[in-house]
């Protein structure tokens, strides 16, 4: 997909710096950026931006907590990372599909084979304890990351001392090999191949941390008090309660894709963590927040009607809401029948209303449609057809013997551990009823998080489990379904040398096209042995005050961008 | 009083060590692996794994992780936290004063109220008032904290926001919380200052005092509700641990921070030091609470003398 910004047109491969982005307002661009995700065209807009009042404090209320680090690289919650963005920026934002603006680097260039990155850096940019942003910290940053990697594999770490144990950065940063400074404000980021997705990966993940900062700190004193070069410096961190970050007065050096360049309008901005939604959402309606992270849906048409809130709705891109079936454990689930008769029996409408409020989308394929490279076609691949599901399973020798069916004595019985939290719970309940009318018999057991995650990748004890992955880039594909991943989030440890091939080729394809029918292969092949039914696309409510105003959200749906909000 | 002191703590010793061991072994019992919720979502090979065992000790023999806890607590080192990698101490500390904040607040809910409803029923007995004040008594009793605390929250923060919903920093933030934390054991407090001042209202000394010429708040006051109080105390220091229990469901619905919080995300992170520290510092909160309730009967019965 394509998308324009104030004319010039803007797509991966294109070299873009400052002048892409231009002087976009940043309402403008926000719009873009929403309209893009719809798949809208939007070469012209004017919105006047209206005076506000610089100062005063935001309340954002936080829909997850943080998970006992504030270190972008060693978190593995976005939830972190909503946070630390904002005190450690990245070298690229990614406001819309295929959207890259400057946050960082001034520019980039990709070597003609997609295995070299050269980023260009602003220069005059100074981190929170003062000392210089440039490309050294861009290769500590980098290879931090992957330092605890090479020690496991036998290569001793330069400084032992601040090895990390990385978090999601470590995916998101791809085959990287290292970096080369080729001056203080030019870096070449060398992948071991290439890898597509690499720009859309290194958004908050790999925010660029002080390299004195670590040291001096130290990781775990660093992990508390962060220390980066974003618009709001670290306040103060009341674990499980909130986090308060504090104005940067020296910040001028923000995006061009922000209507605001320099240091952001409020002085503070304290993230409450309200894990309880309809709490959360209450707080929005009060004004005791002023934004808040996903709404809860019962209250949905109270907020709409409510003028002093404003619903943000976004379609959310990666995958959605699926199911996957363990494909290595022995028993019924092991009847590629009976995974597909599964996947006909479930009115996937009818779960949309019952678990969502009818809020989402039924989904079709395990990308979701606001992802580049989805497949439309996997649309006409299954339907809500009973009658054809009893018929596989006939087909099969599962026959009915009293409620449920078996074959030679063994019952048609599943096995669903599961969490006990929403939408989790409401998943399982639902699927087992729906999977009961043709005979199947689901055992939902609720366990303990610790516990579950046991049975999960040791025990390896379940038939069916859920997943949610919002993500960039198609490359999620290769994350739920690539061999390499069996074990962690490749839970239906699906082990096709095949879909392995089309992943692998997929993330080192530039052309666009190439990728994307190297996708819908993967898309259709996991959909026809029955790895996983996709239940919903799911889509982003967040809400705010109606007069707060200049907030964006990233492509991903997940970054809150405040450098220019404020109220009016 | 000394001697008497004295001699409770040294009582004290066992009955932490015990709980100490009890709670060790119970952690290594269960399944969960620390390592998994340490290595959280990202791929992670065995060899990793074993990796973070090593590096947090989990890989040596369980008595020799003990022994090396135990060293540490008996120097007054709580451990590291595995995920924070926090000291335990420092975590315990700064989530302990919310939640004994709280609890205090509660308390007091249960003292005055429980108090006030209790003594009024007794005085009015058998009256309109008194069926009133054991109808909210029965309320208490049976409405579960969690969904007291929608409730208040619900009517008293969303519908005519005189309340904040959030936050933990002030006394505003504290009146709901520390309502719904002392409300159940107000209840049971009133019922029984109610039923233990309509008992000593009969006894021969209440009758002296009347028939003495002194006015009836007197009476009330220094001759019967001073006796009654006695059971109402050995009921509150019972009740404390209820109320830190209560504290952590309503931590969670008002989204303050706390002993509740971190308690909820070590279990489930399987993080050991903070589990092992969260139960120490409950069960010497327990110990002490426990002491100065025995040692407040003295005050309140002269009979009582400790040596």
């Amino acid at each position: 997909m394509d998308t324009r910004h104030n004319g010039t047109r803007v797509s991966r491969r294109s070299l873009i710096g400052g002048a892409a982005a231009g002087a976009a307002g940043l309402s403008v661009a926000q719009l873009q950026a929403k309209a893009a995700a719809h798949g809208v065209d939007f070469t012209s807009a004017h919105v006047v931006r209206q005076e506000g009042q610089a100062g005063g404090r935001l309340i954002y209320g936080l829909g997850f907590d943080l998970d006992g680090t504030m270190d972008p690289q060693v978190t593995n919650f976005d939830s972190t990372i909503r946070v630390t963005m904002n005190i450690c920026e990245p070298l690229v934002w990614m406001p819309a599909a295929d959207t890259f603006v400057p946050g960082l680097a001034e520019s980039w260039t990709i070597s003609e084979d997609g295995s070299e990155y050269t980023f260009v850096l602003k220069q005059g940019v100074t981190f929170h304890d003062g000392t210089p942003f440039n490309a050294e910290a861009v290769q500590f940053t980098f290879d931090r990351v992957v330092a605890n990697r090479l020690q496991t594999e036998g290569t001793p770490a330069a400084e032992p001392d601040i090895v990390i144990l990385s978090g999601q950065a470590r995916d998101h940063l791809g085959p990287y090999s290292h970096s080369e400074i080729i001056d203080d404000y030019t870096i070449k980021v060398v992948l071991t191949s290439a890898f597509t997705p690499f720009l859309s990966g290194i958004n908050g993940y790999l925010g660029i941390v002080s390299p004195t900062a670590v040291r001096t700190m130290g990781i775990e004193a660093f992990a508390r008090a962060p220390v980066g070069t974003g618009p709001y410096k670290f306040g103060e961190w009341v674990e499980n309660d909130h986090v308060t970050l504090i104005k940067n007065p020296d910040y001028n050096w923000g995006s061009s894709f922000f209507s605001n360049t320099g240091a952001p309008f409020f002085d503070e901005i304290e993230y409450r963590v309200i894990t309880d939604v309809s709490i959360r959402t209450g707080t929005i309606t009060t004004g005791e927040t002023q934004y808040i992270d996903a709404i809860d849906p019962l209250q949905l048409p109270d907020l709409e009607a409510n003028p002093e809130v404003e619903v943000i709705k976004y379609d959310q891109p990666g995958s959605g809401r699926i199911l996957l079936f363990n494909l290595d454990r022995e028993g019924p689930i092991a009847d590629q029948n009976v995974r597909l008769a599964m996947h006909y029996a479930l009115d996937k409408v009818a779960f949309n209303e019952a678990v969502y409020g009818g809020l989402n989308i039924p989904a079709a394929s395990p990308l979701m449609r606001a992802t580049v490279g989805y497949d439309p076609t996997t649309e006409t691949m299954f339907s809500y057809d009973v009658a054809r599901a009893n018929q596989l399973l006939d087909e099969a020798g599962w026959v009915m013997n009293g409620d449920f069916r078996e074959k030679d004595g063994v019952p048609l019985r599943l096995e669903w551990p599961t969490q006990q939290r929403e939408p989790d719970v409401s998943t399982a309940t639902f699927c087992q009823g729906a999977w009961r009318e043709i005979g199947i018999d689901v055992n939902v057991e609720i366990l303990e998080p610790a516990i579950l995650r046991t049975r999960i990748r040791e025990e390896i004890a379940y038939d069916i489990t859920p997943l949610w992955f919002s993500y960039a880039d198609p490359d999620v594909l290769r994350t739920i379904f690539w061999s390499g991943n069996i074990g962690n989030f490749n839970r239906s440890r699906l082990n096709d040398p095949a879909v392995d091939e089309l992943l692998i080729s997929a993330f080192q394809a530039i052309d666009p096209a190439e990728r994307a029918s190297l996708y819908a292969q993967v898309q259709q092949m996991v959909l026809s042995v029955g790895a996983t039914i996709p239940l919903v696309d799911t889509i982003v409510y967040n809400a705010k005050r109606a007069n707060l105003e200049g907030d964006a959200i990233d492509y991903a749906a997940s970054y809150v961008w405040l450098n220019s909000a404020q109220f009016v | 009083m000394g001697p008497y002191i004295a001699r409770r703590l040294l009582q004290a010793i066992p009955v932490l060590f015990g709980i100490s061991v009890f709670t060790f072994l119970i952690l290594h019992l269960v399944p969960g692996d620390p390592a998994l919720a340490l290595a959280g979502d990202r791929p992670v090979s065995d060899a990793e794994l074993d990796e973070i065992r090593v590096a947090y000790g989990l890989d040596r023999p369980l008595l020799e992780q003990y022994t090396s806890y135990i060293g540490g607590v008996l120097q007054g080192d709580l451990g590291q936290g595995f995920h924070s990698r926090r000291p335990v101490a420092e975590s315990i500390s700064e989530a302990l004063t919310p939640t004994l904040q709280l609890a205090l607040a509660g308390v007091i809910v249960a003292v005055v109220l429980g108090l006030v409803l209790g003594i009024t029923a007794a005085l009015f007995h058998n009256s309109w008032i008194d069926s009133l004040a054991m109808v909210i008594a029965l309320l208490g009793v049976s409405v579960p904290v969690f969904y007291l605390g929608l409730l208040l929250l619900f009517f008293l923060s969303f519908q005519i926001q005189i309340f904040p919903a959030t936050g933990s920093e002030g006394i505003r933030n504290l009146i709901l919380p520390g309502f719904v934390v002392g409300f159940s054991s107000a209840a049971y407090i009133a019922r029984l200052v109610r039923s233990s001042m309509l008992e000593t209202m009969r006894q021969d000394y209440v009758v002296t005092a009347r028939s003495k010429g002194l006015r009836e708040r007197v009476v009330v006051t220094r001759h019967a509700l001073r006796n009654a109080l006695i059971p109402t105390i050995t009921f509150m220091g019972l009740q404390f641990a209820g109320l830190l229990g209560g504290a952590i469901v309503t931590e969670q619905i008002f989204s303050r921070p706390g002993l509740g919080r971190i308690a909820i995300s070590a279990i489930n992170n399987r993080d050991f030091p903070v589990i092992q520290g969260i139960v120490l510092v409950a069960a010497v909160v327990y110990v002490v609470v426990n002491l100065l309730v025995d040692l407040s009967y003295a005050v309140f019965d002269p009979r009582i003398r400790y040596g």
